[in-house]
């Protein structure tokens, strides 16, 4: 019954398959007026006039309208009448839009855009011509008209197509018309309304309905002679929608929207918009995002929007070049890097040539550096953005890729740029946080030659003792090939002579030292844990006197000097390491060898000569020593 | 009264708390031929980690009383054994755990954490039986039982510290120190946290210190075999290590008729 006289056509189906809301409404729905007015921006500049050398204007108008001036409104009124939930969400919905519907002062939004090209081929109607855009974009869902030149095409907003819908979803009963002015001065209105399949007298009906008028089994639109808030006298193109939703008429959420999202469009001056009497351009936004009306200004607060950051950082820091590559392509991106000691969350706002923001990116494991950057490609490095992007332009991700190899790629971009913004971060870390001086990474050197020494040693059967270093050898195909054999017997004999349980020395391994400015590797000692009975120990009133016999071990004993190290026994036999500070319980050490008095650190006893095999040291004691105290004695050379 | 023991491995069977939380585990295949004979079991606090420092006291009290009464007689390879606590746990004491500490019934880890706990001295049973032998063997007090049970409540981290080294594990020792501590009143300074020494460790306390210096000069110094007179001295020499009292001594020369805690150690330690 798609009647004459209805100014809203809804097309006959067979029979009713779908019972639900579209889902896309809902998505829509979540992201509140911030992703309608994101929407409407984005087409707009999508649909900038390619030769005009004048921003896209967008007119954002909040207010109300009587409902006599809605076109159409008794024809719907009474569609949505005769709905029916077949569950309960969608009955939840339909109540909505029930009693929403009987406003008598209507909630409406508009975007009006000049300096764009506006729909073209009106006057045809629902014509199947790509020419003909307004066909596509009134009548078409989940297409977008593609742009003849591809460099445009890649610049523009939108891709998923279904950007349209947006704005029903901000309607309290779906609904949302669209007035038109073209390149001719031809204007027309038209609309859409997102219902679910009905049935009404004894037909059933698809669920979007069209504000048009039904000529030979073509859907038309009407001419625009309606009430001013329909209005579109200049070219471009203008949303209108009412029945705007409670909680989306929020003036300044929609101010906040248009900074957060486009505020490099508006800096670079492609992009005016005005908000009721407003104006956001790049003279005011300024003003705008140094306004704590809409912005939290303590740079520590800010935590979840970054806008007044990016417009900082955008403005006042010159970009750098950073390449990304995928494994095909390689991209060229512009970052703008600030780095800042207050910021608590670093985010990097990427945002498209046209000036919209996609995503906070968060660089993985630097979200809380204090940095801030925006990050902008050319066309090239656009088109891969987009392709990336989520439906709702808001996040990039490899998830919504479906052909296996590109998601690969994508997870190698994303993999790559997450690198090559970690590299400017730790280098501006750096930059900003100068190093006192030099790190001595002997230790760390002497651990990888120690380990490969271990190996060689591993690998190569003969290891020689000199002076308590170790030496590997490679005795293949070397002339020494006698000598080095003889050196192995030695050794074997030796080491079956000499059982370290008897000998009461037994080779701990290298001892380690810390923070000397010497060359560590070269310093570097062996520790040998002395048994107790190569020790003698006497405790007299304020002295101690300490005997060491090393003569079992040929190597300690060959050595002239050592340090000493005890480490405290419990009463139950176990050690424990650090528990014991040399200088708060001596308070001087005497070599008895040398006569000479020895350097007390915390940890050790330095300096102390070996004569035949022999460590004899007297100890001067402090009053608080505890002369109960048990140790384990360790030698290293 | 018999008491049926579980099988060995019954610490890992998740099918026995499965079956504990169903009802009563009665099913031959969880337990064992072997059983132990007892006159009476009557149910006593065993899970004492949560709750007011009152009820703590209460429970631990009721513990000690009923655990001295009716379970210390048993032979000490009996109280000793987890399995027979456990045992003892799952076939007689459902109602109890199901009244007092219903979080056993919640998931398999709470019941390992009440019920079926390592026998060490981190479980409450194994705390209790110690604390009920030590004092009820001791032979010189100088001060009443429920004296003693007392002290060792209030200071259950010197007691737990006591317990932990298996040298000071003995009935004469803990005695002696609890001793000194009545006689000192050092018990709130024990528990105190050492605040001025990060070299030390986070949560290192006067009290753990002391045993530990005894510890480390344990068998030249033979604490245990100490009199309480010269444990007082070597406790308090080892307190002095961490705990200042140069500022006091001179004080202590000016007569008060109520010399104040730090001034007593100050003139025993003279």
């Amino acid at each position: 019954m798609n009647d004459m006289n209805n100014t809203w056509q809804f097309s006959r189906i067979p029979n009713i398959e779908e019972s639900n809301f579209n889902k896309v409404l809902e998505r829509f729905y979540s992201l509140g007026v911030a992703g309608l007015t994101r929407e409407n921006i984005q087409n707009s500049l999508d649909g900038r006039l390619a030769e005009a050398d004048q921003p896209v204007a967008v007119k954002i108008e909040l207010g109300t309208v009587n409902r006599e001036a809605i076109p159409g409104l008794d024809s719907i009124v009474h569609r949505i009448n005769s709905l029916e939930g077949r569950n309960g969400y969608t009955k939840e919905t339909i109540s909505h839009m029930k009693a929403s519907m009987l406003e008598e002062n209507v909630r409406y939004i508009s975007f009006e855009d000049s300096n764009t090209k506006g729909l073209s081929g009106a006057k045809y109607g629902q014509s199947n011509s790509k020419e003909h855009t307004w066909g596509i974009y009134a009548y078409n869902k989940g297409v977008h008209f593609e742009e003849k030149d591809e460099s445009f095409e890649a610049s523009r907003g939108g891709s998923h197509g279904i950007g349209k819908i947006a704005s029903n979803a901000a309607s309290d009963i779906h609904m949302m018309y669209f007035a038109n002015c073209d390149a001719h001065g031809e204007q027309h209105l038209g609309g859409t309304i997102q219902l679910i399949e009905h049935t009404l007298g004894d037909s059933y009906y698809r669920s979007t309905g069209y504000f048009a008028k039904l000529k030979d089994e073509k859907f038309m639109p009407f001419e625009n002679r309606f009430h001013q808030v329909f209005e579109k006298k200049t070219r471009g193109l203008k949303i209108v929608i009412p029945f705007l939703r409670e909680n989306f008429y929020n003036k300044d959420e929609v101010i906040r929207a248009v900074c957060d999202s486009f505020f490099v469009s508006i800096i670079e001056k492609k992009l005016v918009v005005h908000v009721n009497d407003l104006v956001i351009d790049h003279n005011t936004i300024d003003s705008i995002v140094l306004n704590p009306k809409y912005y939290i200004q303590e740079v520590e607060m800010m935590k979840k929007v970054f806008t007044p950051l990016y417009v900082d950082t955008y403005k006042n820091m010159q970009p750098r070049v950073i390449e990304v590559a995928n494994q095909t392509n390689n991209f060229k991106f512009n970052l703008y890097f600030n780095y800042d000691e207050r910021i608590p969350k670093g985010r990097m706002g990427i945002i498209r040539t046209i000036g919209m923001k996609i995503e906070d990116f968060t660089v993985k494991n630097n979200s809380t550096k204090p940095f801030n950057a925006v990050l902008i490609g050319g066309i090239e490095e656009d088109s891969y953005l987009k392709s990336l992007e989520n439906e709702s332009h808001t996040k990039i991700s490899s998830d919504d890729i479906k052909d296996p190899q590109l998601m690969k790629h994508a997870r190698r971009f994303i993999n790559n740029l997450t690198k090559e913004i970690v590299k400017v971060i730790e280098e501006e870390i750096r930059k900003s946080n100068p190093v006192d001086g030099k790190i001595n990474t002997g230790d760390l050197l002497y651990t990888m030659e120690l380990d490969f020494k271990d190996n060689l040693s591993q690998t190569f059967a003969a290891t020689k003792i000199k002076n308590g270093k170790s030496i590997v050898r490679n005795d293949a195909g070397e002339k020494t090939d006698a000598e080095e054999s003889k050196v192995k017997r030695r050794k074997k004999e030796k080491t079956a002579a000499v059982n370290p349980a008897d000998t009461g020395v037994r080779r701990k391994g290298k001892a380690r030292k810390k923070g000397e400015t010497e060359n560590a590797t070269e310093n570097q000692k062996d520790e040998y844990k002395i048994s107790p009975t190569r020790v003698e120990r006497l405790l007299m009133q304020n002295q101690e006197v300490i005997r060491l016999n090393l003569t079992s071990d040929p190597v300690v004993a060959k050595a002239e000097s050592c340090q000493i190290k005890f480490n405290i026994v419990d009463g139950m036999g176990k050690e424990y390491l650090n528990e014991f500070n040399m200088q708060e319980n001596y308070s001087t050490v005497i070599d008895t060898n040398s006569g000479k008095e020895c350097e007390i650190s915390s940890g050790f006893i330095k300096n102390v000569s070996i004569k035949d095999g022999l460590v004899s040291l007297r100890l001067a004691l402090h009053p608080a020593y505890n002369r109960s105290l048990k140790f384990i004695y360790y030698v290293e050379v | 009264m018999k008491i049926r023991l579980l099988k060995e491995g019954y610490k890992e069977d998740e099918q026995l708390f499965l079956e504990f939380r169903k009802g009563e585990v009665t099913h031959d295949s969880f337990f064992s031929d072997e059983t132990v004979e007892i006159a009476d079991a009557p149910d006593f606090p065993f899970y004492i980690g949560k709750g007011t420092e009152g009820k703590r006291k209460n429970d631990f009290m009721a513990a000690f009383r009923i655990i001295a009464d009716y379970y210390v007689e048993l032979e000490r390879d009996i109280h000793f054994d987890e399995r027979f606590w456990h045992s003892l746990l799952i076939t007689q004491k459902r109602d109890y755990i199901e009244e007092h500490y219903p979080q056993a019934f919640e998931s398999y880890r709470e019941f390992c954490n009440i019920v079926t706990k390592t026998f060490d001295w981190e479980n409450y049973i194994y705390k209790c039986i110690l604390a009920v032998e030590y004092v009820e063997d001791s032979g010189e007090r100088a001060l009443p039982k429920d004296q003693y049970y007392e002290l060792i409540v209030e200071n259950l981290d010197i007691f737990n510290y006591i317990i932990k080294y298996s040298i000071f594990r003995n009935s004469e020792f803990l005695i002696k120190v609890l001793t000194v501590i009545h006689n000192l009143d050092l018990g709130e300074v024990l528990k105190a946290k050492i605040t001025d020494r990060p070299d030390l460790g986070k949560d290192e306390r006067y009290g753990r210190r002391v045993i530990f210096e005894l510890n480390k000069a344990y068998p030249v110094l033979m604490s245990p075999l100490l009199d309480v007179e010269e444990l007082q001295k070597e406790f308090l020499k080892a307190l002095g290590n961490y705990y200042d009292l140069s500022d006091v001594k001179e004080e202590v020369e000016t007569p008060s008729s109520k010399p104040g805690l730090l001034k007593r150690f100050a003139r025993i330690y003279k």
